[in-house]
């Protein structure tokens, strides 16, 4: 399973009920596509941080926007 | 090396401003002469055991400290925003005495992870969850956020009120609720965000019950 693929794992436990992740792809938007808010950026990024092993900064969540930008997060810190 | 370590744990100086604080604050237990009471107005004489969120209104900046002065008994951290963290002294004070700093505007997950961590180390956390002050005596807005932090930490949420003043020589009064944790309320074991605002909706009703019966 590659990066992707176990992100979209995260986000349909994360945000099951709130958000419909069917054809997410890497350029999808987390706020404007998704509609996560704050909190749900947080929660999200607390169970990649379990499922990666990584530790996220507060500079971090500025330049993510996409779920690319997700990716290349993770692929920066493992 | 396990009894050192132990030792090590035990004589932890970190808490040290805020004891000190406690100290020199402690004639303000005679001023206030608070009442803790429960939603049905009677006294509330149990003591929190463990860690444990301790969600308040927030109707003035002394708050912090008369929920200090509430749970006397124990070492209590709060969460503050960026505001009032303003200005290298009042920085400095205030996180001696235990404030946590938050960007309420951001994504300040490194916030979060302190707060998680005072819990885990079986401290109280005092969260102010309108997210900011406010007159009104009801609780109609909730930052969800307090949830994820007590699941995070696996830490019930004491809904609290802290009663305005009628004269400023009246007995100071705080109502506190039945800790309520948040695992109870899950269907599964990891929650959805669906699932964390319905906890913070359940949250908010408790922190009206304590309004309505004082």
């Amino acid at each position: 399973m590659n990066t992707f693929e176990r992100l979209v794992k995260i986000f349909q436990i994360t945000f099951e009920d709130n958000t419909d992740i069917t054809g997410i792809t890497p350029e999808t938007s987390l706020r404007e596509d998704l509609g996560v808010n704050s909190i749900g950026l947080l929660y999200m990024a607390m169970a990649v941080e379990e499922e990666f092993g990584i530790k996220f900064k507060n500079e971090d969540f500025v330049s993510i926007q996409t779920v690319a930008d997700v990716i290349a997060c993770i692929e920066s810190k493992a | 090396m396990g009894n050192h370590r132990e030792k090590q744990k035990r004589i932890d100086l970190s808490h040290l401003p805020m004891d000190i604080a406690r100290i020199v604050c402690s004639p303000l237990l005679l001023l206030y002469r608070m009442k803790r009471l429960t939603p049905e107005g009677k006294c509330h004489k149990t003591h929190i055991k463990g860690g444990a969120i301790l969600a308040a209104n927030h109707t003035t900046f002394a708050d912090p400290f008369l929920l200090g002065v509430a749970v006397w008994y124990r070492r209590m951290h709060f969460l503050a925003a960026e505001v009032v963290m303003k200005g290298k002294l009042r920085k400095w004070l205030l996180k001696g005495v235990g404030a946590i700093e938050i960007d309420r505007k951001g994504t300040d997950i490194e916030a979060i992870r302190k707060s998680v961590k005072v819990l885990k180390d079986g401290h109280l956390l005092a969260i102010f969850p309108q997210g900011g002050i406010s007159r009104e005596d009801q609780v109609t807005t909730l930052k969800s956020g307090v949830v994820l932090i007590a699941l995070q930490a696996g830490v019930p949420i004491i809904p609290m009120h802290i009663v305005p003043r009628k004269r400023w020589y009246s007995r100071r009064e705080v109502v506190m609720g039945d800790a309520l944790d948040p695992r109870a309320y899950l269907s599964k074991k990891i929650p959805s965000t669906a699932d964390i605002e319905r906890v913070a909706q359940v949250l908010m009703e408790e922190m009206n019950r304590c309004v309505v019966h004082q």
